[in-house]
């Protein structure tokens, strides 16, 4: 598409040298820049708590630290072949050329592209090829669609698959020797990022045009399974990455699949669809992939605007009509929706009259010489429509402050905040008894000895109802997993029964309509309905759960409120009140989209119903069909609900366990301190001891002050960030 | 964009005569063609340069939604088939903006060109609409010729395979891909990269695959063999398949 011509573009300036030029207004903020400083301050609130915390807290903080220096933002573009995905992210990135691109789908592996500043990984690309045991797989026909139609008619291998595994098989052959099967399972790393190691293992190739003379080039795409490439330097301000995939509703069915199997865990998803043919039926069927994903994870970007006939008119009625369409098929969702031209974008990194030369004289030099595609842009050069990069970035920076990243950074500032009152508490309470111990030793012997065996009593209380708490605790986590282990099995039942209702009912009608004669040529079992009304139920007994556990927190919590403000009077923390981060967040509705034999084309029903059989067989072998495929959705499903709710309960009780470490680790150290006030007693010391022991006491209590301080001041500052962050959500949620 | 592809008919692409000379003087009927595809892959477009005018109205998203049958008339009209069978006279504004609800349109012209064939544009399919697709199921099946627009910029994917793979084999006989906007590529190799993919994966369901300007010259074809298949065509694409397809 001449997208992807960089040199041209860039007169020669090549990959290799990581000058990011800003793709966006240079006013403007990099992605993800108001989480990126909520990050930076954890980060560096970690590192002045290091030490500072009881061992106890250790593992907590280990996993923070860890959570925080290595959880990036996952994005991944999605979309259908030729829809500029590639060139999307070439240009978000600054880099056009980059990722090769061409006019024929080129794309064939997943890629992901990590962005971090300042940390420079040993390998820049990293390339893993099939297992022997995956190609064997793939090249066998294997995969979800295969196995889709052998259920459908067992024995029939759809020719086209056939054929084109065939042509798979045979160019990997014919590119990388008859041996190339002793690649399988191996990873290819290199120091360096260049196009032409890219265009070897992530570009289709063309078929049949290579003639293997040409160069000394191989192409490994065919048995690549995933790229991994590393930037030390980002145009980003939060560590993200970027996910490239092949595009779906491609013919060749092998790629297709690898995508769609590709799409499981990233936190946003841009959706590219081209501004020729913008949302189609094939993009709706993605979208409802997606739409279990949650309302604040898509952006859509109308891509190839620059194509439009007429792009300042039509743009803004394509865009209309996108929106109308997204909010008839998925009327909860707020999507936003950016129209542009990635390779506008890329252009952008030009001077314009440059941009308007290039696009002319592209145009002149064609030999089918049409008027051009947009005569605005020739006509002005420079382009006054926007590419939409801009609105891109700002959506995604605004997506990633609601994302489950932002939720994370929540959770890790509010664990903290805690255990670092929880540990605040236990210092002071440490702090009155050194110092009463101190008057009372000022004072006299026997009055001290008094004070060590009242301090001992009260100790031993304190330790016997800190344990009760912990114990507490342990009961209501027991009491948490009866409720989820008892709603998950109604939950299974009744989900099991819809489908089997769906099967049974769907058998009939097929027979009905068999005996009755009734032309079966185009007939089709559509299980959307059956689909929708599993989503219902499915979200109905999930927030039915969701409130049985939110009862037992708010018939606990009160309780353990009264036995905590008991024990540390002074105590403010918020870990007995629910935690605010929605139950439903992170519930996924995916499964839900699998591909089933439903979905298959009609021909290939066509020859399930030619079989000879009679209409009961017929009805009974879709009930089976059916169940077949919805019933491990079902189990999935549930699954993923008792995990959703199991992460909640360990989350609340990572929580309340540190708050009862922290109490019994501030116990051993006020015991300590008794052991040490108690020795003189013991033993009578010498005048000189004594001034060194009122010596090491005045440090000891010093230390401990200053230990207070810190805390409070680390009590504020994640105060603060927890503020922020909320902020950051609440000013998304107006939008 | 409509010269263009006129103006380069006769001298560059064949040495075939204008189109209605070619015809055979003793056909009966005109060949009925059929124009399907997705939306926006340039059926409307190709019609009326098959046409030689810009009869059809190309809108970018609005369209009529219904099937334009486009045939000879004495004299120029606009005819609306009501659901009910029932024929009016109507406008194109009406027709576009909904205000006549009917199941198909004519356009009668008094075009020489007419008397060779007659053309169906059918509404862009992709967006799902399942009476859509069966109605441009069975008018495909009508049809001595079909074509089956692609566009350069997005072309053939597996939606326009599932619903092509749809039709009866003898339908998709009588099928021809055209590559559309090639026009649109920026670079002069990439039309021939293109059809070499469309090639090896849609060669082998399609009599032939072509860039527009091959048009005239297959419809010639088509109306002098009358039946719509061009066994000798059928032997060049077969030849032309990368090895791997051939026997498969």
């Amino acid at each position: 598409m001449g997208f992807e011509a960089p040199s041209q573009l860039h007169g020669g300036d090549r990959v290799q040298s990581f000058n990011f030029r800003p793709a966006r207004q240079p006013c403007e903020e990099p992605i993800g820049a108001p989480l990126e400083r909520a990050r930076v301050r954890l980060a560096a609130l970690l590192s002045d708590l290091d030490g500072m915390l009881g061992e106890h807290a250790t593992p907590l903080l280990q996993e923070a630290r860890r959570q925080i220096e290595e959880r990036a933002c996952r994005i991944a573009v999605i979309g259908q072949i030729k829809a500029g995905k590639t060139t999307f992210i070439n240009t978000l990135i600054g880099q056009p050329g980059l990722l090769p691109t061409d006019i024929n789908p080129w794309t064939a592996v997943v890629s992901a592209l990590h962005f971090r500043d300042g940390r420079k990984a040993e390998h820049s690309a990293v390339f893993q090829l099939f297992s022997v045991d995956e190609w064997k797989q793939i090249a066998k026909g294997g995969g979800r669609l295969r196995e889709l139609t052998e259920r459908l008619v067992p024995g029939f291998q759809p020719d086209l698959l056939r054929a084109q595994l065939e042509v798979m098989r045979s160019r990997s052959e014919r590119r990388l020797g008859a041996k190339f099967e002793q690649l399988l399972g191996k990873a290819h790393r290199f120091k360096e990022i260049t196009p032409e190691l890219l265009a070897d293992y992530i570009s289709a190739g063309d078929p049949g045009l290579e003639s293997g003379s040409e160069s000394d080039r191989r192409n490994y795409s065919d048995i690549t399974r995933s790229a991994d490439l590393y930037f030390h330097e980002s145009p980003f301000a939060f560590p993200i990455t970027l996910i490239d995939t092949p595009g779906t509703n491609d013919p060749f069915l092998v790629r297709d699949e690898i995508t769609r199997r590709s799409l499981e865990n990233p936190d946003i998803y841009i959706f590219v669809v081209s501004a020729l043919q913008p949302l189609s039926a094939a993009d709706i069927a993605m979208m409802r992939l997606l739409n279990g994903l949650h309302k604040d994870r898509i952006v859509v970007f109308i891509n190839r605007v620059d194509q439009l006939a007429n792009p300042m008119l039509d743009a803004t009625v394509v865009r209309r009509a996108v929106k109308k369409r997204l909010r008839l098929e998925f009327p909860t969702l707020h999507i936003p929706v950016i129209i542009g031209s990635a390779w506008l974008g890329g252009l952008g990194n030009q001077t314009p009259s440059a941009v308007g030369d290039e696009t002319a004289s592209t145009f002149a030099a064609h030999p089918m010489g049409v008027e051009p595609a947009f005569p605005a842009l020739a006509a002005r050069g420079a382009p006054a429509l926007s590419n939409g990069m801009a609105e891109v970035s700002e959506a995604i920076t605004h997506m990633m402050c609601n994302s489950t990243i932002a939720v994370l950074l929540q959770q890790i500032a509010g664990c903290l905040l805690e255990l670092v009152r929880s540990d605040q508490a236990g210092v002071s309470a440490q702090l009155r008894q050194m110092q009463t111990l101190f008057e009372a030793e000022r004072t006299e012997a026997s009055a001290l000895q008094k004070k060590i065996e009242e301090e001992e009593k009260s100790l031993a209380a304190f330790e016997q109802r800190a344990h009760a708490l912990q114990a507490s605790f342990t009961e209501m986590q027991t009491h948490f997993n009866r409720t989820i282990e008892s709603g998950q099995s109604t939950m299974r039942s009744e989900l099991r029964a819809i489908v089997r209702d769906f099967a049974q009912s769907s058998a009939d009608r097929l027979a009905v309509a068999i005996e009755n004669g009734v032309s079966t040529k185009s007939w089709r079992c559509n299980v959307m309905p059956l689909r929708n009304d599993l989503e219902t139920a499915y979200l109905a007994a999930f927030e039915e759960l969701a409130n049985d556990v939110l009862r037992v927190e708010q018939f606990l919590y009160p309780h353990l409120q009264v036995i905590v403000s008991n024990l540390l009077p002074g105590y403010r923390g918020t870990v007995l009140e629910a935690p605010i981060a929605p139950l439903a967040g992170s519930l996924s509705l995916a499964p839900l989209s699998d591909k089933v034999t439903m979905d298959l084309e009609t021909h290939w029903w066509t020859h399930w119903i030619k079989a000879r059989r009679s209409a009961e067989d017929h009805g009974n072998q879709l009930r089976l069909l059916i169940e077949n495929d919805f019933l491990p959705i079902v189990d999935q499903l549930v699954g993923d609900a008792v995990d959703c709710l199991c992460e909640r309960v360990e989350y609340t009780m990572q929580r309340a366990n540190a708050i009862t470490s922290g109490l019994l680790s501030g116990v051993e150290q006020r015991r300590e301190n008794l052991a040490v006030e108690a020795a003189p007693l013991k033993g009578a010391g010498d005048a000189q001891s004594a001034v060194r022991r009122e010596h090491e006491q005045v440090a000891r209590i010093q230390k401990c002050m200053e230990r207070q301080a810190t805390l409070i001041a680390s009590c504020e500052e994640l105060g603060n960030i927890l503020t922020g962050l909320n902020s950051l959500q609440v000013e998304n949620g107006r939008r | 964009m409509t010269q263009v592809l006129l103006q380069q008919l006769p001298d560059e692409r064949t040495n075939a005569k204008p189109l209605v000379h070619s015809l055979p003087a003793t056909s009966r009927r005109p060949v009925r063609v059929v124009i399907a595809g997705e939306c926006n892959s340039g059926k409307t477009w190709l019609a009326n340069g098959l046409l030689g005018s810009q009869v059809l109205p190309t809108s970018f998203v609005t369209r009529t939604g219904l099937p334009t049958v486009v045939e000879f008339g004495a004299s120029s009209r606009l005819v609306l088939e009501r659901h009910d069978g029932s024929r009016v006279a109507t406008t194109w504004e009406d027709a576009e903006s909904g205000v006549s609800r009917g199941r198909r349109l004519y356009c009668r012209l008094p075009s020489a060109r007419l008397k060779g064939f007659r053309l169906v544009d059918t509404p862009g399919l992709g967006d799902g609409d399942e009476g859509k697709l069966r109605r441009t199921r069975s008018l495909c099946r009508t049809a001595d010729l079909v074509i089956w627009c692609t566009s350069a910029l997005q072309a053939w994917k597996a939606s326009e395979l599932g619903f092509w793979l749809s039709l009866p084999p003898a339908v998709r006989d009588k099928g021809v891909l055209v590559l559309t906007f090639a026009d649109m590529l920026r670079q002069d190799q990439d039309a021939t990269r293109v059809l070499a993919r469309l090639q090896s994966e849609a060669g082998l369901h399609f009599q032939k695959i072509v860039v527009p300007a091959q048009l005239p010259e297959l419809l010639a074809l088509a109306g002098s063999e009358r039946t719509g298949r061009f066994p000798q065509e059928r032997a060049a694409v077969a030849s032309s398949l990368s090895p791997a397809y051939v026997g498969a």
